[in-house]
């Protein structure tokens, strides 16, 4: 009865719970190239990237992610068709799906057009993103 | 009871059916119609309307901000739109929703007309701020639809444009700044330039880009969204573009034999450039011969009235108008030379003509200036029918004094009192005595001697570059005496010197060129000759000119078996730091026994923003071997 008593007082293992403040897009890449490259001798078979400046904000805000074009790229890049690479935690997706093409520009009013959200499918917390692409002056 | 009411409810009814047309409901029209009431704006109502049929414009008076033509009789079936000016550039048009409403109108191109379907007299309404357009009863105030004002105060694209020329900004709108990027040779034209812009919808700009000309300094733009609170400040910044300049061999035609061209192999019986530009489109040869950019023979250059003529040098102007040197005098000449018997002589003539081929190769050529001697080496600056500068050697015989002469000309007229002697870096002759060049060193003829070439218009400031042939070294020469482990021997060979200088009495910077390197020197050394370019004393393969605000000057030299073609970069040379886009590249045909005859042409084509450059190797005599060679200078803006 003893052994039996040790037994059930074995600790149960716990699965991996996100903290809120974990849920946040680690990185992310722009790259120049739409899912094939437009023409044979199109400035697009050079194959790009552009890493993002991610500003998270507190946790419950929303943050920002920033593609800034050094300026000697910007004919490479179309940053109205541009594809997208994320790396975020353990257990966690964004939404919604990175795949395909995306419109980085931001509208008349100087506003992003695209937000994403970052989730932790355990808790359930989610922070949004807005994400934008600009051509910077300077290298 | 029951009449009393019964009356009382008739009463009302007609109350009721009075008040009712007192209301926006569509009036009775007055028994005598005296047309609309007319304004002095440059809006107008124009339609089917009152009996026109889109052929009479109603003009609208203004009021309170808004456009309005007043008392206007409409009946069923009218369309109209209002426009601005009397003309098409700017008419709005929309569709009409209710009485006294105010609807939306735009002045895009297509949609429908405004087709009210009423009948009856109204006042029709124009609201630009926005936007929008009302029909109201006479004499009643349209009720305008809320609009949400549009926050966006964007400059979307700028531009300058001076005569045809167009200079394109770039927007980098996160720095609020508008780049003009100007090409060096379009730095004038930002002085007087119109901008070509557009801004985000319903956003106004201020100061008006209309009223400003030069934007030389930076320039301050205010963008005013719609709702009259969201600005943004650009400025307007006009530098001059940065460019990566690139030189590269056209492919299939750097090193082609004239034999393969369909040429015989000795045209060349001069020095001095033997080629040249016709237009942008076609290359020249002295033999007559015209090709395509590719050396693609296309026929023969109009002789007209050349006669016997020989053509002892070429040259063209910046807007490729083919400029000949046509000696006359020795009969030999006026045959076609033979292969294998074209051993290379000076035979002199009795006098010159240059001819301009100013309607096209194919035309015939006008004579626009004729000396008593021989004059060659010709080589022109400037616009035939304008401003040109040539410069040109005199033979010693028949008259000449063996020097160079600068002429100036006008619409193809001769200015004497601009003329002016070109003294080289080692001085040639003293007028009346004897020419002081290249005794003992390998020279082609008597005449060997120098070659200048200018760019620009006047001999005070032109840039003149220009090729000299040596004298050979003496044994006693240092040069001479450090060579001691190659085979320099007695020849002493010490080729060209090339030289360039601001203004026709300005200093020299002596230019070297690459060829035959030994130990990261390349003098002296037998076959690189003193300076660079070779050990073979040829004159004439110059041509200097500019790209992109560079100067640059194409050298062709040789040496036994080799030819030598170097673009010297002259803008970012320096005294004993000699620059260059295309360093020497060497061509080794292996059977070159007479040596090789240097010639260069040059020419800007606008349409590619290219320089064409054109290069003959020359090697009359018993060897096949003569080539021609084909290169093309690009430009990418940074």
């Amino acid at each position: 009865m003893l052994a039996l008593s040790l037994s059930a007082c074995k600790q149960v293992e716990m699965p991996f719970t996100h903290e809120d403040s974990d849920v946040v897009i680690t990185s992310m890449l722009m790259w120049n190239l739409p899912n094939k490259p437009i023409t044979a001798d199109s400035p697009f078979n050079v194959k790009e990237s552009v890493e993002a400046e991610i500003t998270h904000n507190a946790t419950n805000e929303v943050g920002e992610i920033v593609f800034a074009v050094p300026r000697a790229k910007r004919n490479l890049f179309d940053l109205e068709h541009v594809t997208l690479q994320a790396t975020v935690g353990y257990d966690l997706y964004i939404t919604p799906s990175l795949a395909g093409s995306w419109d980085l520009t931001r509208d008349e009013a100087g506003n992003p057009k695209v937000t994403l959200t970052v989730k932790s499918e355990r808790t359930g917390f989610e922070k949004k993103y807005t994400v934008y692409a600009y051509v910077k002056r300077t290298d | 009871m029951k009449k009393i009411f019964r009356f009382a409810l008739v009463a009302l009814m007609a109350a009721t059916a009075v008040v009712s047309c007192k209301d926006n409901k569509e009036p009775e029209t007055p028994a005598e119609y005296k047309g609309p009431e007319q304004g002095t704006s440059a809006w107008s109502v124009i339609g089917s309307l009152l009996d026109t049929n889109w052929d009479t414009d109603f003009v609208c008076a203004e009021q309170d901000g808004v456009f309005v033509l007043k008392n206007v009789k409409l009946a069923k079936g009218n369309e109209f739109k209002f426009r601005e000016n009397k003309a098409w550039d700017n008419a709005y048009k929309g569709v009409f929703a209710e009485l006294g409403k105010g609807f939306e109108v735009d002045n895009e191109p297509g949609g429908n007309n405004i087709k009210p379907e009423l009948e009856g007299i109204y006042d029709l309404y124009l609201n630009l701020t926005d936007s929008q357009a009302a029909i109201c009863a006479a004499g009643k105030a349209p009720q305008w639809a809320a609009v949400e004002k549009s926050n966006a105060a964007k400059i979307v694209s700028f531009s300058l444009k001076s005569g045809d020329v167009t200079i394109e900004g770039e927007v980098f709108d996160d720095d609020k700044v508008v780049e003009i990027q100007y090409n060096p040779e379009h730095a004038a034209l930002v002085a007087n330039a119109t901008a070509v812009y557009e801004i985000s919808p319903k956003a106004t700009i201020s100061p008006d880009p209309a009223t400003i000309t030069d934007w030389t300094n930076h320039v301050e733009l205010t963008v005013t969204a719609q709702d009259g609170t969201t600005k943004n400040v650009y400025t307007v910044e006009a530098i001059p573009a940065e460019f990566t300049v690139a030189i590269a061999p056209v492919a299939g035609v750097d090193g082609k034999l004239l034999t393969d061209l369909g040429a015989n192999n000795d045209i060349v019986n001069y020095g001095g450039n033997q080629i040249a530009f016709a237009g942008t489109k076609n290359i020249v040869t002295c033999d007559g011969r015209v090709y395509d950019l590719d050396f693609k023979y296309v026929g023969d250059l109009n002789r007209g009235e050349i006669g016997a003529g020989a053509i002892m040098g070429l040259t063209n102007d910046d807007n490729g108008i083919v400029i000949a040197a046509v000696g006359y005098g020795d009969a030999e000449y006026s045959a076609a030379p033979v292969d294998g018997d074209g051993a290379v002589t000076w035979n002199y003539t009795n006098s010159t003509r240059f001819f301009a081929w100013k309607d096209g190769w194919d035309k015939a050529p006008v004579k626009f200036y004729e000396n008593g001697s021989r004059l060659m080496y010709i080589n022109a600056s400037g616009d035939f029918n304008g401003a040109m500068l040539m410069t040109a050697k005199q033979g010693v015989n028949e008259g000449g004094n063996g020097n160079h002469h600068l002429f100036h000309f006008q619409a193809g007229v001769v200015d004497g009192s601009k003329w002016a002697w070109f003294e080289t870096h080692k001085a040639e002759i003293g007028i009346g005595g004897e020419q002081n060049f290249t005794s003992g060193a390998w020279r082609l003829g008597a005449s060997a001697g120098s070659v200048a070439c200018p760019v620009g218009t006047d001999k005070n400031d032109a840039l003149f570059v220009y090729a000299q042939a040596l004298s050979a070294l003496s044994v006693e020469d240092p040069n001479y005496a450090t060579n001691v482990t190659d085979k320099w021997g007695k020849d002493g060979n010490a080729g060209m010197i090339v030289a360039a200088r601001q203004g026709f009495t300005g200093t020299d910077l002596i230019l070297e060129g690459t060829a035959e390197t030994v130990n990261g020197k390349t003098k002296p050394h037998r076959y690189g000759g003193l300076y660079g370019w070779g050990n073979h004393c040829i004159t004439g393969g110059i041509k200097a000119f500019q790209y992109n605000g560079t100067a640059y000057v194409g050298v062709a030299g040789s040496n036994w078996n080799e030819t030598h073609f170097t673009v010297v970069d002259i803008t970012a040379s320096a005294p004993g730091s000699t620059a260059a886009i295309l360093a020497t590249t060497s061509d080794n045909t292996g059977k070159m026994a007479g040596g090789g005859l240097g010639s260069v042409a040059y020419i800007y084509d606008a349409e590619t923003d290219s320089g064409h450059i054109a290069v003959l190797f020359a090697t009359p005599g018993n060897d096949v071997s003569s080539e021609v060679r084909r290169f093309e200078l690009t430009r990418e803006k940074k």
